[in-house]
């Protein structure tokens, strides 16, 4: 990571279902520099939370119980649509990466991740 | 080349300019020598003086003529008389003088102005004409002055077109270079419109990677549509939108491409499909924040793949022989030979299976299945027992293929196909095994004399090794092929019990640690046994294999379920084999103090398989018979050791059947489960 975007105006949902991803995104992102910061564990809860705290930056899971990635990233969109959204996957296949940048993610990152990766991905997303 | 033309046909025009100068020029001229003065006007006082002169002469002649006639006529006149008429004839004269001088006088000053009229005329035209001179030289010197421009624009033309013949020849150069580069480029090269067309240039590699000679203008997707699975289709088109798309970022795009590298199915001319692997790369040409067009390479990656896959599968068969290697040195050698003979057998009675014609049963085909299911397990036993782990693993692969033959209510002669593939891999892992273990002995050989371990309680025969001097080879023979000589093949190392004993022990032991069990096993072999003929002992051997696994699968229970049963842990599995005295008989206990049969299980699984209907009542002895059905089995799954079904029913088949025996079940649950089998002594 080259220089670090200034995120201090910025707020970011961390979208997971699975605590230790949430806390490895949190500390791999240095979350502190956000203005903001919430989690949420599944598709609903992120709805919800998204409509609440409207944030500029998502990472978001495609598997997780209740509502998938893909309808929330494109039920998010519909209610915010500049939000800069990551997908944070598993599934690493490049159909569905395809599928997930065509509905409007702008960066989409396999598990498993280094820091590195992932704050480059985010650099490039705000930048 | 335009330019060039267009110049030409307007120096003709101009060149001709200069001519219709010239004549303009001498019409002037002309209009300028005109006379001003009135040129007709001395020629008619000419006139009037001759005819006053013949009007005089007339008159004079009159006047004579009156003279004479006076003179001559007899009438006397008085000289007043003739001055009179003299004088009258002078007035007469006068009068018509006068008037012919005013009449004459009055014409000539018509005539005057008329000549005055028409020099003032020709003085106007004279006027017009010079203006119309100046005019012309106006114009003269006005197309003077184009010509120049022309010329100039002309010379500047001739430049502009010298300077396009320059740049067409550098363009003509550029187009060549670009041609040479299309034409010998190793990939196929082109450039993608917004619209998905290729556009107009593309390289020569990519007609014969596409195999399509018309290219330009197609749409790329429809060209590739019918090459890719179906599946692929949709998340192709979405790419090529995302890669039209100035905000996607470029680094995810080529992450993502799902046509990296591909195999693409082109139709082949003599029918079926010809894969072809190809890698595709993407890259964007943005214009104004716009992306113009993508250049797309592909490179035929068909070779590569094919040497990958080949130096993977050399990999693979690499590990596998050193795993084969190592296994062959932890084997007996003396049972080792006795698998790869009695493998060849089984292969060349499996063979035979496949190769028999006619057949009395209702279902030939299954009845060959069942018959080669039966050979390739009691093979596979005996790979167990030796532990020859990978032989173990081909031949389950074997029975999975026969298994799903068995399933198969329509078996046709076709589906035997991929057992006959299977089998010949198993046929080839044997020849290799040999080669190795000829390798082998010659190494052996070539360190010293083998030496081969003595098994306990058995005596075994001393490798046959013809003993080579080390440090002086035969001449012209070498070392290692002298030494080919396999230890122990000639002759059997053991007495056919202690063989028994052996094998059996080794398949349980690696079946217990295969399933965390404990066992031993507690003989009683009489020398009956050993006296019996070499068929009895490869069938009663197969019999006890079966009964000997069936107790660690099904009977013995683990460690900790028999301590909180009460029992040790360790389980105990009983063989004997006794002579029964005044009868002609042999028989072979098998007992385990195990969890005995599950009734409930055997019968729930009868009703699952459809065995028998559900509700209906089974008593003990029609339990029994189940578990000899062909495919029966109470194991939820497929593992080496069981869950096949095919154990039992291959022991009622050898032992009644082929031995003319009796089988016998003792049970109680929860504490002992043991097999009876007897048989005649020949």
């Amino acid at each position: 990571m080259s220089t670090a975007p200034d995120v201090s105006h910025l707020k970011l949902l961390i979208v997971d279902d699975s605590m230790v991803m949430r806390r490895a995104l949190t500390v791999s992102i240095q979350t502190s520099n956000f203005q903001e910061v919430r989690s949420a564990a599944n598709g609903v809860l992120a709805l919800q939370q998204f409509r609440e705290f409207l944030p500029d930056v998502v990472t978001l899971d495609l598997t997780m119980p209740e509502l998938g990635g893909i309808e929330a990233l494109e039920q998010m969109l519909k209610i915010k649509p500049d939000t800069k959204i990551m997908i944070v996957s598993a599934l690493a296949d490049d159909a569905t990466a395809i599928e997930a940048l065509k509905k409007g993610a702008e960066q989409f990152i396999c598990k498993p991740f280094t820091p590195e990766e992932l704050n480059q991905a985010l650099l490039e997303m705000l930048s | 080349m335009l330019t060039q033309k267009y110049v030409t046909t307007h120096m003709d025009t101009l060149t001709a300019l200069p001519s219709n100068s010239t004549q303009m020029d001498s019409i002037a001229a002309a209009l300028a020598a005109c006379p001003t003065e009135n040129s007709p006007k001395p020629e008619r006082s000419n006139g009037l003086l001759i005819s006053l002169s013949v009007i005089f002469v007339l008159l004079a002649l009159g006047a004579m003529a009156a003279d004479y006639y006076i003179g001559t006529t007899p009438v006397s006149l008085d000289k007043t008389q003739i001055y009179s008429i003299q004088i009258a004839a002078l007035a007469l004269l006068l009068v018509i003088f006068s008037i012919s001088f005013f009449y004459l006088n009055g014409k000539l000053r018509k005539s005057h102005e008329e000549a005055k009229d028409q020099a003032f005329d020709l003085q106007d035209a004279k006027a017009e004409l010079q203006k119309a001179n100046t005019r012309l030289e106006s114009t003269k010197s006005d197309l003077t002055y184009s010509k120049t421009q022309v010329t100039n624009t002309l010379f500047m033309l001739n430049n502009a077109n010298q300077q396009f013949d320059i740049i067409t020849g550098e363009l003509d150069a550029a187009k060549r270079e670009t041609d040479a580069i299309f034409a010998t480029v190793r990939q196929g090269l082109f450039l993608m419109k917004p619209d998905g067309t290729i556009g107009a240039q593309s390289s020569v590699e990519l007609k014969s990677i596409l195999q399509t000679s018309e290219l330009s203008g197609r749409n790329f997707l429809t060209i590739l549509r019918p090459l890719l699975p179906e599946k692929r289709h949709k998340t192709i088109s979405d790419y090529f939108d995302l890669l039209f798309d100035p905000r996607k970022n470029e680094k995810q795009l080529h992450k993502f491409n799902p046509l990296k590298c591909v195999e693409l199915n082109f139709a082949s001319p003599d029918g079926g499909f010809q894969p072809k692997s190809v890698e595709f790369v993407f890259q964007r040409i943005v214009h104004d924040n716009t992306v113009a067009s993508v250049m797309v390479t592909l490179l035929d990656v068909t070779e590569r793949i094919k040497l990958e896959a080949k130096l993977q599968a050399g990999e693979m068969l690499r590990e596998k022989q050193i795993d084969l290697l190592f296994e062959i040195l932890q084997v007996e050698s003396a049972d080792l030979h006795r698998f790869l003979k009695d493998a060849e057998e089984a292969l060349a009675k499996i063979n035979g299976v496949f190769m028999e014609n006619s057949s009395t049963s209702a279902n030939p085909l299954r009845d060959k299945v069942d018959r080669v299911f039966r050979l390739a397990h009691n093979l596979k036993s005996e790979a167990t027992s030796i532990g020859l782990l990978l032989f173990e693993k081909t031949v389950h692969q074997i029975e999975d293929q026969l298994t799903d033959l068995r399933r198969n209510p329509a078996l046709a002669n076709e589906d035997l196909l991929a057992v006959l593939v299977l089998i010949a891999n198993f046929q080839a892992q044997l020849k290799e095994t040999s080669t190795m273990v000829e390798r082998i002995s010659g190494l052996r050989h070539s360190f010293g004399p083998a030496e081969v371990k003595p098994v306990q309680g058995g005596a075994v025969a001393p490798a046959e090794v013809k003993p080579v001097d080390t440090t002086a080879p035969a001449p012209g023979v070498e070392k290692s092929v002298v030494s080919v000589t396999i230890p122990a093949v000639a002759a059997p190392a053991r007495k056919p019990s202690e063989e028994l004993q052996r094998s059996v022990e080794d398949l349980c032991q690696t079946i217990a640690a295969r399933r965390g069990k404990k066992a031993k096993i507690v003989w009683k072999i009489e020398e009956v046994y050993d006296a019996l003929p070499e068929r009895h002992h490869r069938l009663l051997q197969n019999a006890i294999f079966q009964l000997a696994r069936n107790s660690l699968v099904h009977g013995i229970e683990l460690p900790d379920d028999r301590v909180k049963a009460g029992k040790d842990p360790c389980g105990t599995v009983d063989i004997n084999i006794v002579c029964i005295p005044g009868q002609n008989l042999v028989q072979i206990t098998c007992r385990d103090d195990g969890a005995g049969l599950d009734v409930d299980s055997i019968r729930a699984r009868a009703i699952k398989e459809g065995i028998i209907e559900e509700g209906k009542t089974l008593a003990d002895n029609e339990v029994y018979s189940l578990i000899f059905e062909p495919g029966f089995s109470t194991a939820p799954a497929v593992t080496e050791d069981a869950g096949r079904g095919v154990g039992l029913d291959v022991l009622r088949d050898e032992v009644v059947d082929q031995l003319n025996g009796e089988i016998h079940i003792e049970f109680s649950a929860g504490r002992f489960c043991e097999f009876g089998i007897t048989v005649p002594r020949a």
